[in-house]
Protein backbone atom coordinates (compact mmCIF):
# COMPACT_ATOMS: atom_id res chain seq x y z
CA UNK A 1 0.00 0.00 0.00
CA UNK A 2 1.25 3.71 -0.91
CA UNK A 3 1.94 5.17 1.88
CA UNK A 4 1.75 9.21 2.50
CA UNK A 5 4.77 10.53 3.99
CA UNK A 6 3.28 13.48 5.26
CA UNK A 7 -0.27 12.52 5.80
CA UNK A 8 -0.19 11.53 9.62
CA UNK A 9 2.57 14.75 10.57
CA UNK A 10 0.73 17.53 12.18
CA UNK A 11 2.56 20.28 9.78
CA UNK A 12 0.13 23.19 9.65
CA UNK A 13 0.99 24.86 6.35
CA UNK A 14 0.77 29.16 6.32
CA UNK A 15 -1.52 30.44 3.60
CA UNK A 16 1.76 32.07 2.15
CA UNK A 17 2.96 28.72 1.04
CA UNK A 18 -0.11 27.35 0.20
CA UNK A 19 -1.08 29.87 -2.29
CA UNK A 20 0.32 32.86 -4.22
CA UNK A 21 -1.67 35.74 -2.49
CA UNK A 22 -1.54 39.31 -4.24
CA UNK A 23 -3.57 42.50 -4.70
CA UNK A 24 -5.91 43.08 -8.01
CA UNK A 25 -5.03 45.87 -10.53
CA UNK A 26 -5.72 49.10 -10.34
CA UNK A 27 -8.22 49.53 -12.94
CA UNK A 28 -7.95 53.09 -14.78
CA UNK A 29 -3.85 51.60 -15.28
CA UNK A 30 -4.31 48.82 -17.11
CA UNK A 31 -5.96 47.83 -20.94
CA UNK A 32 -9.42 46.41 -20.60
CA UNK A 33 -8.21 44.04 -23.22
CA UNK A 34 -5.61 40.82 -23.52
CA UNK A 35 -3.73 39.22 -27.33
CA UNK A 36 -4.60 35.91 -27.32
CA UNK A 37 -3.74 34.41 -30.41
CA UNK A 38 -3.75 37.44 -32.38
CA UNK A 39 -6.60 37.89 -31.36
CA UNK A 40 -8.09 40.96 -28.51
CA UNK A 41 -10.32 39.83 -26.05
CA UNK A 42 -12.13 41.64 -23.57
CA UNK A 43 -11.50 41.42 -20.44
CA UNK A 44 -13.88 42.55 -17.58
CA UNK A 45 -12.72 44.29 -14.22
CA UNK A 46 -14.23 42.45 -11.14
CA UNK A 47 -15.26 44.95 -8.06
CA UNK A 48 -17.25 44.62 -4.81
CA UNK A 49 -20.36 45.84 -6.65
CA UNK A 50 -20.05 42.87 -9.52
CA UNK A 51 -20.66 40.03 -6.53
CA UNK A 52 -23.71 38.86 -5.25
CA UNK A 53 -24.45 39.05 -1.28
CA UNK A 54 -26.66 36.26 -1.21
CA UNK A 55 -24.46 33.57 -2.81
CA UNK A 56 -21.01 35.27 -3.60
CA UNK A 57 -21.29 34.07 -7.33
CA UNK A 58 -19.91 36.79 -10.01
CA UNK A 59 -23.68 38.86 -10.92
CA UNK A 60 -23.09 37.81 -14.61
CA UNK A 61 -26.58 39.37 -15.23
CA UNK A 62 -25.55 42.62 -14.18
CA UNK A 63 -21.74 42.50 -14.56
CA UNK A 64 -21.99 45.12 -18.19
CA UNK A 65 -24.06 47.39 -16.76
CA UNK A 66 -22.38 47.52 -13.71
CA UNK A 67 -19.22 48.31 -15.81
CA UNK A 68 -21.30 51.07 -18.11
CA UNK A 69 -22.19 53.00 -15.41
CA UNK A 70 -18.88 52.67 -13.62
CA UNK A 71 -17.22 53.90 -16.47
CA UNK A 72 -19.63 56.99 -17.47
CA UNK A 73 -19.22 57.68 -13.64
CA UNK A 74 -15.43 58.12 -13.56
CA UNK A 75 -15.58 60.14 -17.12
CA UNK A 76 -17.83 62.76 -16.12
CA UNK A 77 -15.33 62.63 -12.64
CA UNK A 78 -12.43 63.39 -14.90
CA UNK A 79 -14.33 65.93 -16.96
CA UNK A 80 -15.31 67.86 -13.59
CA UNK A 81 -11.67 67.53 -12.79
CA UNK A 82 -10.63 69.41 -16.05
CA UNK A 83 -12.71 72.12 -15.62
CA UNK A 84 -11.47 72.90 -12.31
CA UNK A 85 -7.47 72.55 -13.32
CA UNK A 86 -6.40 75.08 -15.37
CA UNK A 87 -3.13 73.62 -16.61
CA UNK A 88 -3.71 70.23 -16.69
CA UNK A 89 -1.93 68.29 -19.51
CA UNK A 90 -3.35 66.26 -21.55
CA UNK A 91 -1.17 64.03 -22.50
CA UNK A 92 -2.23 60.25 -22.79
CA UNK A 93 -1.40 57.77 -19.83
CA UNK A 94 0.36 54.29 -21.18
CA UNK A 95 -1.79 51.71 -20.27
CA UNK A 96 0.06 48.50 -18.39
CA UNK A 97 -0.82 45.33 -20.63
CA UNK A 98 -2.81 42.80 -18.70
CA UNK A 99 -0.38 39.45 -18.89
CA UNK A 100 -2.12 35.97 -18.96
CA UNK A 101 -1.61 35.41 -15.18
CA UNK A 102 -3.60 38.00 -14.05
CA UNK A 103 -6.57 36.56 -15.44
CA UNK A 104 -8.73 35.05 -12.80
CA UNK A 105 -8.73 31.13 -12.58
CA UNK A 106 -11.35 29.02 -11.50
CA UNK A 107 -8.88 27.82 -8.70
CA UNK A 108 -8.65 31.25 -7.24
CA UNK A 109 -9.92 32.63 -4.65
CA UNK A 110 -10.39 36.73 -3.97
CA UNK A 111 -11.04 38.07 -0.61
CA UNK A 112 -12.20 41.40 0.06
CA UNK A 113 -11.27 43.31 3.05
CA UNK A 114 -12.78 46.79 2.58
CA UNK A 115 -15.39 46.98 5.70
CA UNK A 116 -16.44 43.23 7.07
CA UNK A 117 -13.88 40.68 5.34
CA UNK A 118 -16.19 38.11 2.67
CA UNK A 119 -14.37 35.42 0.74
CA UNK A 120 -15.54 34.63 -3.15
CA UNK A 121 -14.24 31.08 -4.46
CA UNK A 122 -14.18 31.47 -8.26
CA UNK A 123 -14.97 27.85 -9.05
CA UNK A 124 -18.13 28.41 -7.57
CA UNK A 125 -18.66 31.39 -10.73
CA UNK A 126 -16.87 29.61 -12.95
CA UNK A 127 -19.36 26.72 -13.06
CA UNK A 128 -22.17 29.18 -13.68
CA UNK A 129 -20.35 30.53 -16.83
CA UNK A 130 -21.96 27.72 -18.81
CA UNK A 131 -25.60 29.54 -18.87
CA UNK A 132 -23.92 32.62 -20.00
CA UNK A 133 -23.33 32.29 -24.00
CA UNK A 134 -22.90 36.24 -23.94
CA UNK A 135 -19.96 35.48 -21.83
CA UNK A 136 -17.76 33.02 -23.64
CA UNK A 137 -14.11 32.69 -23.59
CA UNK A 138 -14.62 35.15 -20.46
CA UNK A 139 -11.98 36.69 -19.07
CA UNK A 140 -11.45 38.81 -15.97
CA UNK A 141 -9.00 40.55 -13.50
CA UNK A 142 -9.95 41.08 -9.54
CA UNK A 143 -9.95 44.70 -8.95
CA UNK A 144 -7.74 46.30 -6.13
CA UNK A 145 -10.40 46.06 -4.14
CA UNK A 146 -9.50 41.93 -3.66
CA UNK A 147 -6.65 40.14 -2.65
CA UNK A 148 -6.31 37.60 -4.35
CA UNK A 149 -5.18 33.62 -3.41
CA UNK A 150 -3.93 31.46 -6.34
CA UNK A 151 -3.17 27.94 -5.54
CA UNK A 152 0.63 26.98 -6.03
CA UNK A 153 1.40 24.58 -8.53
CA UNK A 154 2.80 22.11 -5.70
CA UNK A 155 -1.01 21.99 -4.33
CA UNK A 156 -2.74 21.72 -7.82
CA UNK A 157 -3.95 18.51 -7.63
CA UNK A 158 -6.26 19.07 -4.20
CA UNK A 159 -9.66 19.37 -4.64
CA UNK A 160 -10.49 23.16 -5.11
CA UNK A 161 -13.84 23.00 -3.05
CA UNK A 162 -12.11 21.62 -0.11
CA UNK A 163 -9.31 24.41 -0.12
CA UNK A 164 -11.50 26.85 -0.65
CA UNK A 165 -13.90 25.41 1.94
CA UNK A 166 -10.71 26.11 4.38
CA UNK A 167 -10.28 29.78 2.92
CA UNK A 168 -14.39 30.27 3.67
CA UNK A 169 -13.39 28.89 7.07
CA UNK A 170 -10.61 31.70 7.63
CA UNK A 171 -12.41 34.59 6.19
CA UNK A 172 -15.27 34.06 8.70
CA UNK A 173 -13.58 33.39 12.16
CA UNK A 174 -10.12 34.55 11.65
CA UNK A 175 -10.21 37.34 9.59
CA UNK A 176 -13.75 38.71 11.00
CA UNK A 177 -11.31 38.56 14.62
CA UNK A 178 -9.05 41.09 12.85
CA UNK A 179 -11.55 42.90 11.55
CA UNK A 180 -13.98 43.17 14.79
CA UNK A 181 -11.07 44.11 16.90
CA UNK A 182 -9.56 46.52 14.66
CA UNK A 183 -12.81 48.39 14.47
CA UNK A 184 -12.91 48.36 18.42
CA UNK A 185 -9.44 50.14 18.24
CA UNK A 186 -7.93 47.02 20.09
CA UNK A 187 -5.33 46.70 18.02
CA UNK A 188 -3.75 50.04 18.00
CA UNK A 189 0.34 49.28 18.50
CA UNK A 190 1.25 50.06 14.97
CA UNK A 191 -0.84 52.73 13.41
CA UNK A 192 0.35 52.43 9.67
CA UNK A 193 -1.38 48.73 9.96
CA UNK A 194 -4.75 50.36 11.15
CA UNK A 195 -7.56 52.07 9.00
CA UNK A 196 -9.77 52.95 11.80
CA UNK A 197 -13.58 54.64 11.26
CA UNK A 198 -13.02 57.90 12.11
CA UNK A 199 -13.55 59.47 8.86
CA UNK A 200 -16.31 57.59 7.81
CA UNK A 201 -13.84 55.08 6.24
CA UNK A 202 -14.37 51.34 6.24
CA UNK A 203 -12.17 48.84 8.35
CA UNK A 204 -9.87 47.54 6.39
CA UNK A 205 -7.24 44.59 6.85
CA UNK A 206 -4.29 45.92 4.98
CA UNK A 207 -2.18 43.89 3.61
CA UNK A 208 -1.30 40.66 2.57
CA UNK A 209 1.55 41.32 5.41
CA UNK A 210 -1.45 40.28 8.05
CA UNK A 211 -2.76 37.81 6.12
CA UNK A 212 0.29 35.45 4.66
CA UNK A 213 1.02 33.90 8.26
CA UNK A 214 -2.33 32.31 9.03
CA UNK A 215 -1.48 28.86 9.38
CA UNK A 216 -4.13 25.97 8.18
CA UNK A 217 -4.25 22.22 9.01
CA UNK A 218 -5.03 20.34 5.71
CA UNK A 219 -5.87 17.00 4.93
CA UNK A 220 -3.57 15.51 2.79
CA UNK A 221 -5.16 12.56 1.55
CA UNK A 222 -7.50 13.10 -0.80
CA UNK A 223 -10.71 10.84 -0.33
CA UNK A 224 -10.64 12.72 3.16
CA UNK A 225 -11.18 16.18 1.72
CA UNK A 226 -13.75 14.88 -0.80
CA UNK A 227 -15.56 13.36 1.88
CA UNK A 228 -15.57 16.92 3.81
CA UNK A 229 -16.62 18.93 0.83
CA UNK A 230 -19.34 16.07 0.15
CA UNK A 231 -20.15 16.48 4.36
CA UNK A 232 -20.34 20.11 3.60
CA UNK A 233 -22.64 19.80 0.66
CA UNK A 234 -25.03 17.85 2.12
CA UNK A 235 -25.19 20.17 4.82
CA UNK A 236 -26.05 23.09 3.14
CA UNK A 237 -28.81 21.25 0.69
CA UNK A 238 -29.99 20.13 4.20
CA UNK A 239 -30.57 23.82 5.49
CA UNK A 240 -31.75 25.04 1.90
CA UNK A 241 -34.90 23.05 2.41
CA UNK A 242 -35.22 23.71 6.11
CA UNK A 243 -35.61 27.20 5.15
CA UNK A 244 -37.84 26.79 1.87
CA UNK A 245 -39.99 24.65 4.36
CA UNK A 246 -40.15 27.62 7.24
CA UNK A 247 -40.70 30.11 4.15
CA UNK A 248 -43.62 27.98 2.85
CA UNK A 249 -45.02 27.75 6.28
CA UNK A 250 -44.70 31.40 6.87
CA UNK A 251 -46.59 32.26 3.85
CA UNK A 252 -49.16 30.08 4.71
CA UNK A 253 -49.75 31.05 7.90
CA UNK A 254 -49.03 35.00 6.74
CA UNK A 255 -52.30 33.84 3.97
CA UNK A 256 -54.77 32.27 6.38
CA UNK A 257 -53.90 34.59 9.09
CA UNK A 258 -54.78 37.50 6.22
CA UNK A 259 -57.77 35.86 4.93
CA UNK A 260 -59.69 35.77 8.49
CA UNK B 1 4.33 4.68 -22.95
CA UNK B 2 6.59 1.54 -22.12
CA UNK B 3 9.68 2.77 -24.25
CA UNK B 4 12.24 3.69 -21.29
CA UNK B 5 14.61 6.64 -21.67
CA UNK B 6 18.53 6.79 -20.56
CA UNK B 7 19.06 9.54 -18.07
CA UNK B 8 22.10 10.92 -16.28
CA UNK B 9 22.49 11.74 -12.40
CA UNK B 10 23.02 15.22 -13.99
CA UNK B 11 20.06 15.80 -15.91
CA UNK B 12 18.48 14.53 -12.55
CA UNK B 13 19.57 16.96 -9.99
CA UNK B 14 19.71 19.43 -12.54
CA UNK B 15 18.28 22.74 -11.83
CA UNK B 16 15.79 22.21 -14.58
CA UNK B 17 14.82 19.20 -13.15
CA UNK B 18 14.21 20.69 -9.35
CA UNK B 19 12.08 23.35 -11.67
CA UNK B 20 9.66 20.63 -12.87
CA UNK B 21 9.89 19.17 -9.53
CA UNK B 22 8.50 22.37 -8.14
CA UNK B 23 6.19 23.15 -10.44
CA UNK B 24 4.79 19.71 -10.08
CA UNK B 25 5.15 18.65 -13.86
CA UNK B 26 8.27 16.22 -12.74
CA UNK B 27 7.40 12.69 -10.76
CA UNK B 28 10.69 11.14 -9.68
CA UNK B 29 10.70 7.63 -7.76
CA UNK B 30 13.98 6.84 -6.41
CA UNK B 31 15.31 4.82 -3.49
CA UNK B 32 15.01 5.73 0.12
CA UNK B 33 18.56 5.96 0.85
CA UNK B 34 19.44 8.03 3.73
CA UNK B 35 23.40 8.56 2.50
CA UNK B 36 24.46 9.33 -0.58
CA UNK B 37 21.58 8.68 -2.96
CA UNK B 38 19.72 10.66 -5.39
CA UNK B 39 16.69 10.96 -2.92
CA UNK B 40 18.76 12.28 -0.55
CA UNK B 41 20.71 15.05 -3.01
CA UNK B 42 16.82 16.03 -4.41
CA UNK B 43 15.08 16.47 -0.75
CA UNK B 44 18.40 18.64 -0.06
CA UNK B 45 18.02 20.67 -3.15
CA UNK B 46 14.64 21.26 -2.48
CA UNK B 47 14.88 22.26 1.35
CA UNK B 48 14.35 19.73 2.88
CA UNK B 49 16.24 19.11 6.67
CA UNK B 50 18.25 16.00 7.14
CA UNK B 51 15.98 15.03 9.82
CA UNK B 52 13.06 15.21 7.78
CA UNK B 53 14.84 13.30 4.90
CA UNK B 54 15.64 10.54 7.26
CA UNK B 55 12.52 9.92 8.83
CA UNK B 56 11.15 9.65 5.41
CA UNK B 57 13.54 6.81 4.57
CA UNK B 58 13.01 5.21 7.95
CA UNK B 59 9.25 5.27 7.60
CA UNK B 60 9.84 3.43 4.11
CA UNK B 61 11.91 0.90 4.45
CA UNK B 62 10.90 -0.30 7.94
CA UNK B 63 7.02 -0.11 6.40
CA UNK B 64 8.65 -1.57 3.55
CA UNK B 65 6.13 0.49 0.90
CA UNK B 66 6.91 3.23 -1.45
CA UNK B 67 5.95 6.11 0.39
CA UNK B 68 5.12 9.70 -1.72
CA UNK B 69 5.69 13.10 -0.37
CA UNK B 70 2.52 14.49 -1.74
CA UNK B 71 1.24 17.47 -1.93
CA UNK B 72 4.61 19.26 -0.73
CA UNK B 73 6.85 17.22 -3.83
CA UNK B 74 6.18 14.98 -6.62
CA UNK B 75 9.05 12.61 -4.66
CA UNK B 76 8.05 8.78 -4.32
CA UNK B 77 10.87 6.76 -2.35
CA UNK B 78 11.02 3.20 -2.89
CA UNK B 79 12.04 0.69 -0.67
CA UNK B 80 15.35 -0.69 -0.55
CA UNK B 81 15.37 -4.54 -1.17
CA UNK B 82 14.91 -6.46 2.27
CA UNK B 83 15.76 -10.32 1.66
CA UNK B 84 13.81 -11.14 5.04
CA UNK B 85 10.47 -11.27 3.38
CA UNK B 86 8.08 -14.16 2.12
CA UNK B 87 7.72 -12.60 -1.67
CA UNK B 88 10.15 -13.15 -4.37
CA UNK B 89 12.26 -10.03 -5.33
CA UNK B 90 10.07 -10.20 -8.54
CA UNK B 91 7.03 -9.96 -6.68
CA UNK B 92 7.78 -6.98 -4.85
CA UNK B 93 9.20 -5.23 -7.80
CA UNK B 94 5.46 -6.03 -9.33
CA UNK B 95 3.42 -4.16 -5.95
CA UNK B 96 5.66 -1.47 -5.54
CA UNK B 97 6.01 -0.10 -9.20
CA UNK B 98 1.78 -0.72 -9.05
CA UNK B 99 2.09 1.70 -5.71
CA UNK B 100 4.01 4.42 -7.64
CA UNK B 101 1.78 4.28 -10.39
CA UNK B 102 -0.85 4.97 -7.84
CA UNK B 103 1.11 8.05 -6.80
CA UNK B 104 1.39 9.09 -9.96
CA UNK B 105 -2.21 8.91 -11.33
CA UNK B 106 -4.14 9.74 -8.04
CA UNK B 107 -1.75 12.70 -6.63
CA UNK B 108 1.09 14.06 -8.72
CA UNK B 109 -0.23 13.60 -12.48
CA UNK B 110 2.57 14.70 -13.70
CA UNK B 111 3.93 14.31 -17.65
CA UNK B 112 7.38 13.31 -16.73
CA UNK B 113 8.92 10.38 -14.66
CA UNK B 114 11.79 9.52 -13.68
CA UNK B 115 12.74 6.13 -12.04
CA UNK B 116 16.08 6.07 -10.21
CA UNK B 117 17.55 3.02 -8.78
CA UNK B 118 20.94 2.23 -7.53
CA UNK B 119 23.17 -1.31 -6.91
CA UNK B 120 23.26 -1.17 -3.11
CA UNK B 121 19.80 -0.82 -3.08
CA UNK B 122 18.33 -3.57 -5.78
CA UNK B 123 21.30 -5.30 -7.29
CA UNK B 124 19.61 -6.87 -9.80
CA UNK B 125 19.22 -3.83 -12.07
CA UNK B 126 18.21 -5.23 -15.29
CA UNK B 127 15.53 -7.28 -13.80
CA UNK B 128 14.19 -3.77 -12.18
CA UNK B 129 14.14 -2.30 -15.62
CA UNK B 130 12.58 -5.35 -17.67
CA UNK B 131 9.49 -5.88 -14.47
CA UNK B 132 9.10 -1.84 -15.03
CA UNK B 133 8.69 -2.42 -18.92
CA UNK B 134 6.34 -4.61 -18.16
CA UNK B 135 4.00 -3.40 -15.41
CA UNK B 136 3.83 0.08 -17.66
CA UNK B 137 2.60 -2.00 -20.58
CA UNK B 138 -0.10 -3.80 -18.57
CA UNK B 139 -1.24 -0.37 -17.22
CA UNK B 140 -0.46 2.15 -19.69
CA UNK B 141 0.09 5.59 -17.45
CA UNK B 142 -2.61 8.48 -19.08
CA UNK B 143 -1.05 12.15 -19.87
CA UNK B 144 2.52 10.65 -19.00
CA UNK B 145 5.02 12.16 -22.17
CA UNK B 146 7.98 10.50 -21.05
CA UNK B 147 9.40 8.04 -18.84
CA UNK B 148 12.81 7.68 -17.96
CA UNK B 149 14.89 5.37 -16.14
CA UNK B 150 18.76 5.49 -14.26
CA UNK B 151 21.03 4.05 -14.70
CA UNK B 152 21.21 2.71 -18.41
Amino acid sequence: MLLLLLTDVYEPITLDNLFHISTGLLEDKHERFIEHNNDQRKVWFLHMGDMRANDGLIDFENLANNEEDLIHNRLKREKKKIATKKDTSNDPIDLIPITEKRLIQPTDYLLCVRGVPAGYSMIKSMNELKKYKRFENFCAVATHHFIIFKLRDNYSNMNIHYIHLILDSIVKNELLDLYNNKKKGLVSNNSNKLATSNNNQGVIITGIKEIKDIKVKVFKRLEKQDEIVSFHNEIVDATKKIEEKSLQYNNSINLNFNSK
Amino acid sequence: MSNLKNITVNEITSDDSINLLNSSKLHIICSAKKVGGLANTLLTKLGEPQLNIDRYCDMVNSKYEPGCLFPKHTITLFPVLRQDKQLTMQQDLRKFFGDTFEAQEKYFKSNKMIFCFDEQSWPDMALVKAILQEELINRPLEGVESISFHPF
